[in-house]
């Protein structure tokens, strides 16, 4: 098929495609249609010469097509309402996380509501099970956080970036930064801070 | 000696739990309390651990659903029948179920 004969054929397929969704549209039922597309890139720095880089390219797009045949909505048939929501949660370094949710009509209003499942929904967990090779590495920083003096682990918490906990001593505070490191770059960044000050 | 306050998993199994629990251990912290309450305005399986930096590793945790259909003095039987120390008895968020648990050690 000639280039421009292929053009035209997308073309019409495209045609098609809008009036199967406005055909769709004309019966009983919702449509809704959403597609986001997320790039990250993360890149380790050399220690040295070249910081670490992260980026994050986000495309998303949505089309709802929602018959109201001119009846105003009640709770028992409103169909007007739709709710896509998308969720990242990223360490760059670390885990990522995506969540996708979609709710149509009625449900979509009161889903958002206080009280209801989806705000009511469990707190993030800050404290989990870490591979075996994460739980040695921190069992390893544990140890050598033992004989340090408070100004020992003040300056290691000063070189990891950690601050010092309200009400809490350097060496407490520290020993919380281990207990929260669950990833590689986490632990590098303390292993390097306990290196430093030895 | 200060505690250090987090969340557990609601969704994990008592096995998961528990294994959090140890790992946290390991790095010289001790298990003080648990309770299913709320964090940021959510529900949320909530652990106080008291902060040791020195001192012999404990041996480790063990966690026990108790039946909470169980009367009161079948649930404080259960609870002794164990030979081990009861560190702490409380509810917890079990696979998103809350459930009455015991810490033994």
């Amino acid at each position: 098929m000639m280039p421009e004969a292929r053009s035209k054929g997308r073309a019409c397929l495209s045609l098609l495609c809008l009036l199967l969704l406005m055909a769709a549209g004309c019966g009983t039922r919702v449509s809704i249609i959403t597609g986001t597309t997320i790039g990250l890139k993360a890149t380790p720095g050399d220690g040295s010469t070249r910081p670490p880089q992260v980026t994050l390219g986000y495309k998303r797009a949505e089309a709802a097509i929602v018959p109201t045949k001119g009846e105003k909505a009640t709770a028992a048939t409103d169909a007007y309402s739709t709710l896509a929501a998308f969720h990242l949660q990223t360490e760059w370094f670390g885990d990522t996380e995506i969540t996708s949710f979609i709710g149509t009509g009625t449900a979509a209003k009161t889903i958002l509501g206080s009280g209801t499942t989806f705000t009511e929904a469990f707190a993030i967990a800050t404290l989990g099970v870490v591979p075996e090779q994460i739980q040695a590495r921190r069992k390893k920083l544990a140890d050598q956080l033992k004989p340090l003096t408070e100004d020992q682990a003040k300056a290691a918490l000063g070189l990891a970036g950690y601050p010092t906990k309200a009400n809490k001593s350097a060496k407490e505070s520290l020993q919380d930064g281990i207990l929260d490191a669950q990833t590689d770059a986490q632990l590098m960044k303390l292993e390097s801070a306990f290196n430093r000050i030895r | 000696m200060s505690v250090t306050l987090r969340t557990l998993d609601a969704t994990a199994t008592l096995a998961g739990l528990q294994q959090a629990i140890r790992q946290a251990e390991e790095l010289g912290f001790r298990l003080n309390s648990f309770m299913a309450g709320r964090a940021g305005g959510r529900p949320a399986n909530l652990v106080t651990l008291l902060q040791a930096t020195a001192g012999v590793e404990p041996t480790p945790l063990d966690l026990e659903i108790i039946d909470g259909s169980l009367s009161q003095d079948d649930q404080e039987a259960r609870l002794n029948a164990s030979a081990k120390e009861i560190v702490c008895f409380g509810s917890l968020y079990v696979e998103g179920q809350a459930r009455n648990v015991a810490a033994y050690r």
